[in-house]
């Protein structure tokens, strides 16, 4: 059993290089049917996928999606040729997941935020309807701010695990809380 | 700029929006516990068929739209799926 060490290892390498390359430990490991070694793919990579997810589809969807992304992901795992990237190779499936999934579906309105309460003042703020601002901005920015805000992940670590550069999740952060401040003030001063 | 560092890596001084949105948004997380999908070794044999206990749990668990949409529900939700190691819901082993 293949056991790969996180937290106290990961705060000592902020940017993922060591991530990189336990990945590819476990990716090998895996394939030689390792059951834990799976395991502790889909929790390391859990997180990442829930957010791509959610910032292409409706929250209850999310779950259901997401175990499908990493079921496509274990039959396909023979087929990954560089397991050090695993992470941008698992965002791709969770990507293209997420696209079948929207021409699969009837066209129905929009989950919809539409008709959700705008204000979002003092402590009543909603999950929903901030999720529902997001939903309004780039995929690129929805991406790196759903990372950042609902799963938790730093700016180093949606780099490392998603294989975009840091400089891209950077300005995108950057641009994406500045659109997503505009949203929420705009809708506080809307508020009855 | 100290506002953009908290925002891309927690460090520097905290912005009160950035936090108050962690807060907020945190419970969107996915209240689901990690449960592996089936290992490819014990799928092989069974081809197709092997995976298809495991796509009936999911089915089922798409017709409770009040559990799947609820945010944050993790004691109900956790109820239904064993812990990690333990088993596997609706998935039979051979």
């Amino acid at each position: 059993m293949l056991v790969v060490k996180s937290g106290a290892a990961a705060e000592e390498d902020p940017v993922g290089t060591t991530a990189i390359e336990d990945d590819a430990a476990l990716v090998a490991a895996a394939r030689a049917g390792d059951r834990d070694a799976l395991g502790q793919l889909y929790e390391r990579h859990g997180p990442m996928v829930h957010g791509l997810v959610l910032a292409r589809a409706p929250h209850a969807e999310t779950d259901d999606l997401v175990q499908e992304v990493f079921v496509q992901a274990m039959r396909k795992l023979g087929s990954l040729r560089d397991p050090a990237a695993f992470g941008p190779w698992l965002a791709a499936i969770a990507r293209n997941r997420v696209a079948d999934w929207h021409r699969s579906r009837v066209p129905v309105a929009p989950e919809d935020q539409a008709g959700a309460t705008p204000s979002v003042a003092g402590a009543a703020v909603d999950a929903q309807v901030i999720l529902g601002f997001i939903h309004e901005l780039p995929l690129a920015y929805r991406e790196t701010l759903i990372l950042r805000l609902v799963e938790g992940m730093t700016g180093p670590e949606i780099a490392a695990r998603t294989g975009l550069t840091a400089e891209s999740v950077r300005v995108n952060l950057h641009r994406g809380m500045k659109k997503l401040r505009e949203r929420l003030g705009g809708s506080e001063g809307e508020a009855p | 700029m100290s506002d953009d560092d908290y925002l891309w890596n927690r460090t520097g001084r905290p912005d009160p929006e950035v936090e108050r949105l962690e807060q907020v948004l945190g419970t969107l997380r996915s209240a689901r516990p990690p449960v592996p999908p089936p290992a490819l070794a014990d799928e092989r044999p069974r081809a197709r068929r092997g995976l298809l206990p495991w796509a009936l749990g999911l089915g089922s668990r798409r017709r409770r739209p009040a559990e799947s949409c609820s945010v944050g529900a993790g004691p109900g939700r956790s109820a239904q799926v064993p812990p990690r190691g333990t088993g596997r819901a609706g998935c039979s082993r051979r």
